[in-house]
């Protein structure tokens, strides 16, 4: 069964002005979100995934690459995009408190997509901000409070209605529970997840915490340096990860489990000579010197220039092979729904 | 191996600790608070914000802004000394140089237009002013060291803004640990942190408690790090302590239902799409003195409109609650 997709983005390239360089972003990214599905994109700090919810969403305008809503290719000044797509693409922010006017009311809050797309009468938009309301969970006393008066977890409530009062198809959520102590993390995923069934939205969660993005997704964006690196079907992804990132981001995150994991010290570097009684490991920090200077000598931004199909994880990775600094990285498709980057998986 | 611990006398102890703020005096933040730290140990004290887990710690340094105060009785020992009665004058010469503390941004308590290695230096000189120049910079340069920063001469002369998040909360470690302090207090100093970063950031304390031999309180609100890398934890819930006990036994078998609603909220490796996590929901109103997590307990009975004893269960573990946990799944089973 062929879907066709909501949100199309192709060849999408970000880049920002530093210091009279230019630093790349998020380089060539391509991917797509269907209908009613929940889309993971998974990264470290700094590698790109707000760049491209900021781009989506056309509040960054410095982009080349195109983006299709429904087909039709939203223009990168947002004046002149079809009014729908304005409509019909919201977002969540990561900080409740900065991202609620502390002047407004909350009914003024919820209310004010209504008067902005100029959705319904007075009567109908005093109706539909009761609804949400009640679709987050907060009661009829809470609509002459202020932002300050709520707590953490109700703020991005709010927020959640605001973005949901203009009957949105894809929704935006920028970390929304980073934030947020974790009974009211579960409380507001578990709305996400209500909402997202009550009225058919599709989500691009973005988030660098594995544990939660498997609770919530369909489908793993992994994200190094400004490139997708993996991708594919969350339950793929977390059984089978491929990339070596990946399996350094699983491998790192912290899990609760009732088997405590006992801390054990890294045990020393055994000295291992050879048959010609050869110090082994001298040889191995030797050609792991000669590496690092290799490495070195081709800087980051300069192989941004020289060539920007090598790998992304290059400096990091722990596994890597002298040919990896040297070859353009593709991607290979694993499975149907699971696809990597690296030169080192076959 | 943690019996033998308990035989030390505590290094630190918490006493009857009560604290309120003057704009509202009569909403106790922290109410009869009890704990000792002892040497050598790594406690986690966890709780949801607002619950007064921060306050405390930052009382024990006298930190907190000056419209708070303590209630009479509360007592924070150290050495033979209240730390909360110390003069500023007394106080310095303990904050810092035999406990130290830790915030949650590190970019904030920088300073932005002074080099790494100077600020790390200025902390080592303030409180061993015998030092010399040449000395102190051995010195910060094996601190740079000890939290694992490469190329410690290069990273001696960077300011903080050419930093990344992970690498200057090394520096405020390295800063904190330079006067070599007995206790090391960690505000949610992972909270601002990426997952591989704050793995690597708890790995180092874990290995810098073990080899300097130095007490850590843990301050967070996320129950898989404290699980993993604490001895012993201790619950807070508005302001008074519901549980403590050593780690393994408070996540195997959680006493108080605010324990065991915790950890059902943290989200697992087995859950997927279609299971929903457990949230902590308002049931019923707050009785005016009773035990705090009335209003959201599943369990709750009309005996919880008294405020319950701190029960004594096994060896080490305390809960505050009329019907803790395991009583109960013994009552279902006859």
């Amino acid at each position: 069964m062929l879907k066709k997709p909501l949100l199309k983005v192709e060849n999408l390239t970000v880049s920002h002005k530093q210091n009279g360089s230019i630093f790349l972003a998020v380089s060539e990214v391509c991917f797509e979100i269907f209908e009613g599905e929940t889309l993971a994109l998974i990264g470290e700090s700094g590698c790109g995934k707000s760049s491209i919810a900021k781009s989506i969403l056309g509040i960054f305008s410095q982009y080349t690459g195109s983006i299709y809503y429904k087909g039709v290719k939203i223009a990168k000044n947002r004046q002149k995009a079809p009014p729908f797509v304005k409509q019909e693409i919201q977002m969540i922010f990561q900080d409740p408190y900065s991202s609620l006017s502390p002047r407004m009311t909350i009914e003024e809050i919820i209310k004010e997509p209504l008067l902005i797309y100029k959705i319904g009468d007075k009567t109908s938009q005093n109706q539909r901000v009761n609804e949400l309301l009640e679709a987050i969970g907060l009661n009829d006393g809470y609509k002459r409070r202020f932002p300050h008066e709520l707590s953490g977890g109700e703020r991005q409530r709010v927020s959640i209605a605001r973005a949901l009062a203009s009957n949105p198809k894809l929704l935006v959520c920028d970390e929304p529970t980073h934030a947020l102590d974790m009974p009211i993390q579960a409380s507001i995923i578990n709305l996400l997840k209500d909402l997202q069934a009550k009225y058919h939205l599709s989500l691009l969660f973005i988030s660098h915490n594995l544990i939660l993005v498997k609770n919530l997704s369909d489908r793993c964006l992994v994200m190094v340096n400004g490139k997708i690196v993996e991708q594919g079907c969350s339950t793929s992804i977390y059984k089978r990860p491929l990339h070596p990132f990946t399996k350094k981001l699983l491998s790192s995150t912290l899990v609760f489990s009732k088997k405590l994991p006992v801390f054990t010290e890294p045990a020393e570097e055994v000295v291992k000579k050879g048959p010609l009684g050869i110090d082994s490991a001298a040889i191995y920090s030797y050609i792991q010197g000669v590496l690092k200077n290799r490495f070195v000598f081709y800087k980051k931004k300069e192989i941004e220039t020289k060539n920007p199909h090598i790998c992304p994880y290059l400096e990091k990775c722990p596994s890597k092979e002298f040919s990896c600094a040297n070859k353009n990285v593709l991607e290979k498709q694993i499975s149907k729904t699971h696809k990597v980057s690296c030169l080192l998986v076959d | 191996m943690i019996d033998l611990k308990y035989k030390h006398r505590a290094l630190l102890e918490v006493k009857n600790f009560t604290f309120s703020f003057s704009n509202n005096p009569h909403q106790k933040v922290v109410d009869l608070i009890d704990f000792s730290l002892y040497p050598n140990e790594f406690i986690g004290i966890i709780g949801e914000s607002g619950s007064g887990k921060s306050v405390t710690a930052k009382a024990i340094l006298q930190l907190n802004s000056p419209n708070g105060k303590a209630f009479e009785g509360s007592k924070i020992i150290y050495g033979n000394q209240n730390l909360l009665t110390l003069s500023e004058e007394s106080i310095r010469k303990i904050r810092g140089r035999e406990i130290s503390i830790v915030f949650q941004d590190p970019m904030t308590y920088l300073n932005p237009t002074a080099p790494i290695g100077k600020q790390i230096e200025e902390s080592i000189r303030l409180h061993f002013p015998h030092t010399t120049s040449s000395e102190s910079y051995l010195k910060t340069l094996e601190y740079l060291r000890l939290v694992e920063l490469d190329d410690q001469k290069r990273i001696y002369k960077k300011y903080p803004h050419e930093l990344s998040g992970g690498m200057r909360q090394r520096v405020m470690i390295a800063i904190a640990l330079a006067p070599n302090p007995r206790i090391f207090i960690a505000d949610e100093i992972t909270t601002a942190l990426d997952v591989t970063i704050q793995h690597e950031i708890l790995l180092l304390l874990k290995k810098l408690q073990k080899t300097l031999a130095m007490s850590v309180i843990f301050i967070t609100h996320d129950l898989s790090i404290v699980s993993n890398f604490a001895d012993r934890i201790i619950v807070m819930y508005k302001g008074k302590i519901v549980e403590t006990g050593n780690s393994e036994d408070v996540c195997k078998k959680p006493l108080h239902p605010y324990t065991q609603a915790l950890i059902d909220s943290t989200p697992t490796m087995e859950m997927d799409k279609n299971s929903y996590l457990a949230t902590i929901e308002i049931l019923r109103d707050t009785p005016p003195s009773g035990c705090p997590f009335y209003n959201r307990c599943t369990f709750a009975q009309h005996r919880c409109k008294i405020l319950p004893p701190l029960k004594k269960m096994g060896s080490n573990n305390e809960v505050l609650c009329h019907f803790p946990l395991i009583e109960k799944k013994e009552v279902t089973l006859c």
